[in-house]
This record gives structure tokens, sequence and C-alpha cells, in this order.
């Protein structure tokens, strides 16, 4: 950690420049993190419309559920998705300087931090608009998504070194990362009644990991919280062995990086 | 290990092995990244199927103060040298010794670090931060960086209109501001014109002789290694073939058993180029 302190303006250089780049080259620059979660509820929208889907009771508006379950979504997918491309994103640079590798982990956390952030805030007053109410539950919601975005970096994390060496499995597990999103009540209520997909979504801990916070901001009830300390039991366990997983596994990877 | 106060790197038995087939070569890291995180020994010392050595049993010591060429036919294990003595890749077998409190500043890819998008001068401030440089010191350094990149108002412009040129002398600059103990350059020096490239040789004279600093730089421009070497490690297949303090002879040993291949007409030019160099001399 001594190490990577030491590098923490080049983290914030990096991020800075990577949070940048994306929309450098639009017009509409950094508008267009707010318009990538719009187009999903107008795609969900009209599926919904479409009759494609029972959701259940979800408490507020369909519109408003999708939209902010989405974006809880999004925050844990986007961040294990920028984290599992940590290494190969900067191969050059780990090729060419000497980097705790650490820092290319916290670089990736930070931006898809504010990637993710901006919708988050920018859902609120949305959800508001649709007739949910933010009661005290706002103040502890931001803190009840932390373990959303650390389970997105430990998987990440092991991700980052299987796209390296078993790019297959990479690959696959970026496909069942899409399907996972189907698993968790994200497009349909907790309550709803999946038949026999129900033990998975029990079993699953983003269905804690997002059902918690969501509930505490949407209807203040706190229905999975004892689940959810379980889940964040765990995770801290997963945060620890992936980071170990990493570190040890990256001063192997640096020389495979020639192709990336 | 303790070493004397004068040696800035001490390489000992160093090997490096590589995979020549990059299917067997993901195969074999996904072995070795599931036996380095069960604490499992890797047995680095012995090669399986379709792996070489790239680098194979290299010991020697550099002094402070030393400007070291390593010459050697594409493949012959440089850039892989560079690399651990930079600290980026590991050895398989061996230790590289680098001296107490010592910053290594590498140059390998100019465009490495730089992005197109942003300007020079904001490009200062990410690259220098790679080298691990904080705030404080960027602005401190950034108008000795400015001034010899020689880059003048362009530095206000993106580093994507930049010619290669351009590039090598930001890239040049910004390593220098980290005032490294040694530096490393492969092949960095081979683009840009030709004023610049002399100047930086003779910055890195300077730096080598007034402030004892040591520089490795991997070139196949030989002009280059007679204007500054002081020594010169001559590699092929991964060995160190000769290790010698003697600029001439190393250069002349180097064409004689590493170009033995190259055109004739190519050798003969080479040996008439460090002959002339001689009687300048």
């Amino acid at each position: 950690m001594k190490g990577i302190l030491s590098y923490r303006y080049f983290i914030q250089q990096l991020a800075k420049v990577n949070i940048l780049t994306r929309y450098k080259k639009t017009r509409l620059g950094v508008l267009w993190m707010l318009l990538s979660p719009l187009l999903t509820v107008v795609i969900w929208v009209t599926l919904h419309k479409a009759g494609l889907f029972q959701p259940g009771d979800t408490g507020i508006s369909y519109p408003a559920y999708v939209f902010f379950s989405t974006t809880l979504w999004a925050l844990f997918y986007e961040t294990y998705r920028s984290v599992s491309e940590s290494v190969t994103f900067n191969s050059k640079l780990l090729l060419s300087h000497r980097i705790p590798y650490g820092t290319i982990v916290i670089e990736r956390m930070i931006f898809q931090f504010v990637h993710s952030m901006i919708p988050l805030l920018l859902s609120l007053p949305v959800i508001y608009l649709f007739g949910a109410e933010l009661g005290a539950g706002l103040f502890f919601f931001f803190f009840s998504i932390i373990p959303l975005l650390l389970f997105g970096v430990a998987i990440g994390m092991v991700v980052a070194v299987l796209k390296v060496v078993a790019v297959d499995f990479s690959n696959a597990m970026d496909e069942f990362m899409r399907v996972v999103k189907f698993l968790c009540p994200v497009v349909y209520a907790s309550q709803a009644d999946l038949g026999f997909l129900n033990p998975i979504v029990k079993w699953n801990p983003l269905t804690y990991l997002i059902g918690f916070p969501r509930d505490l901001l949407l209807n203040q009830h706190l229905g999975l919280g004892q689940n959810y300390l379980w889940v964040c039991l765990g995770l801290c366990m997963f945060l620890l062995l992936s980071y170990r997983f990493f570190t040890k596994s990256a001063p192997l990877l640096v020389e495979r990086l020639f192709g990336n | 290990m303790d070493m004397a106060a004068d040696i800035s790197i001490r390489l000992e038995g160093i090997s490096k092995k590589f995979c020549s087939d990059i299917k067997t070569n993901l195969w074999y890291c996904l072995q070795d990244v599931t036996k380095v995180n069960l604490n499992l020994s890797l047995k680095r010392n012995r090669l399986r199927k379709k792996e070489f050595w790239a680098l194979d049993e290299i010991s020697t010591s550099i002094s402070k103060g030393e400007v070291i060429a390593m010459v050697g036919k594409n493949g012959s294990g440089k850039t892989t040298l560079s690399r651990i003595i930079s600290g980026i890749y590991q050895p398989d077998k061996g230790n590289c010794h680098i001296g107490s409190n010592l910053r290594v500043t590498p140059i390998f890819a100019l465009k490495a670090g730089l992005h197109p998008l942003y300007t020079g001068k904001e490009n200062i401030y990410l690259k220098a931060a790679a080298y691990g440089m904080n705030e404080k010191e960027i602005d401190e350094a950034l108008d000795n960086i400015i001034t010899f990149s020689e880059l003048g108002e362009f530095i206000h412009t993106p580093v994507g209109s930049y010619s290669t040129g351009m590039k090598a002398r930001l890239s040049y600059a910004i390593a220098m501001a980290t005032n490294p103990d040694i530096f490393v350059i492969d092949e960095a020096l081979a683009v840009g014109d030709a004023v610049f490239r002399a100047k930086c040789l003779e910055h890195i004279r300077k730096m080598t002789k007034e402030r004892k600093k040591t520089v490795v730089y991997v070139t196949h421009h030989l002009d280059r290694v007679l204007q500054t070497a002081d020594r010169v490690l001559v590699l092929d297949k991964g060995k160190l073939i000769r290790d010698t303090y003697d600029v001439k002879d190393g250069l002349q040993f180097y064409i004689k058993n590493c170009l033995k291949d190259e055109a004739l007409e190519r050798q003969e030019a080479l040996r008439e180029l460090i002959e002339q160099w001689d009687n300048e001399k």
C-alpha cells in the first residue's frame, strides 16, 4: 500500500484523463453519462408495455423502479468491467513503467465511480418526479452502495488476470455477467415469482447488494438487511482474496502483455 | 545483499525464459498463476516444452558514472535485460541488485503514456506522474521540461499533432526531469532530428561524468555508441558474449560475430565508421 500511496498523484492524473477522454471528441460531452441509462429505461419500458414481463409489486411506478435499479446495476457491472480491463487497458504503460499494480485498479475504480455516480445522482430527482418518497434513507443509501461497488472490484480483479491468461473464460464471464442482471431483482420486484429461478435469485449476493439500498431509499424498508450484512461479511473476505490473487498474479502477466 | 558504494547495478546469473507459442505461453502462465497463488514452487530454472532462454546467465556489475551500450541483433535479449534492470520484468533465475535509494527511469516506447488528445503540457503532468513524480515536483520541473524539449508554443497543442521527433523530445525531456540515478534508454533516441539527438547524447555524457549517473542504452546505431559509451555489452541469443571497456574492440567483435550474415558492404561500412572515429579521436 505504501507504493500505491506514493503514486496517488499518478492515479489522480490517469483517472482524470481517462474519464474525460471518452467525451473529448463528443459535442454532448459528459451528458452521455445520463443518456446511456435513460436509453436503457426506454428499452425496458417498451418491453414492459409489450407485456413481456410480470415484474410483481415494485412499490413505485415501474419505469422509475427500472430506471433506478438499472442505474444501481450499472454501478456494479461497469465497475466490474472497468476493473477487469485494468491490465489489458494499461498494457503499454505496464511494459514501459514500473508502477505498483494496485494503482491501475484504484484508477479504474475512480474512473468508474465518477461515471456511475453522476447518473445515480441524476436519477434521484427523476424517481422523485415519478412519485418516490426520498426520506431519511437517502443519507444511508450512499454508504449502503459501497459494498456493491466493491463486489464489482473484487470480481473485476479476478477477471483482469483471466483476461490475459484465459481469454475464453473471461469472455464467457463477460457474457455471464450480462445474464446475471436477470438473476437478481433489477427489472422485477424482490417478491416476484420466477418459478425455477427463485433459488438462484435467493442465493445471488446481488439480490441483497442491489435490493437493500434500493428498498432503503425507495421504501425506507430494511427487510433484506440481515442477508445484506451476511453478504457484506463474505464480500470482505472475497475482496481480500481477490486483491491477493491480483497482486500475486500481475507480475507474471506483464511479460505476456505484448499482444494487447 | 550489500553492494560496493560505487556500484549502481549488479546482475548475478540473470536468466529469463519465454515461450515461442502464444497459446502454450498462456497455458503456462495459467499454471504459474495457479501455483503462485497456492504458494507452490514455480520451478523457474528448467525449460518446459516450447520455452527458450531469452537471457541466459547474465552476470556483470555496472558502476556509477558509466555509459553502457548494449548491442546485439534483434531477439538477442537487450530489451528483456533493460526491462529487468528497470524492474518491469522479474528474472526467472538470478538477481538484479540496484544500489539503495537509486531512482531508475526507463524510456521504452516513446508513445507510451502520451495521450494524443491532450496538449504537451497536460501530457507532462501525466507521464511525469507515471514516473512517480508528484504535482509539486512537476510544477518545479515544468519550465525545464518545456525548454529542454524545444517545443515552444507547440506545448499547448495536442500531442496527436506532433511528429515522431517532437514526441521523442517531449518524452526524453520528461524522463530527464525525474533526475534519475540510472537511466535506461531502449532505442528511444533512434528517432528525432539529428540536432536534438546530439543534444541528448551530450546531456547523457554530462549526466554521467559530472553527476555520476548511470546510463544503460540499447541501440543498433554504432555511431551513437562511439560517441557516448564507456563500455559495450554484446548480447547474442540471450548470452553476454562480450563485456569490454574498449568500445572499438567491442563493436568490432559485434560486427564479426553478430553481423556475419549481413551484406559484406554493410559490415565493411561499419568497420570504416569505427576506424574513422578512432582516427578522429
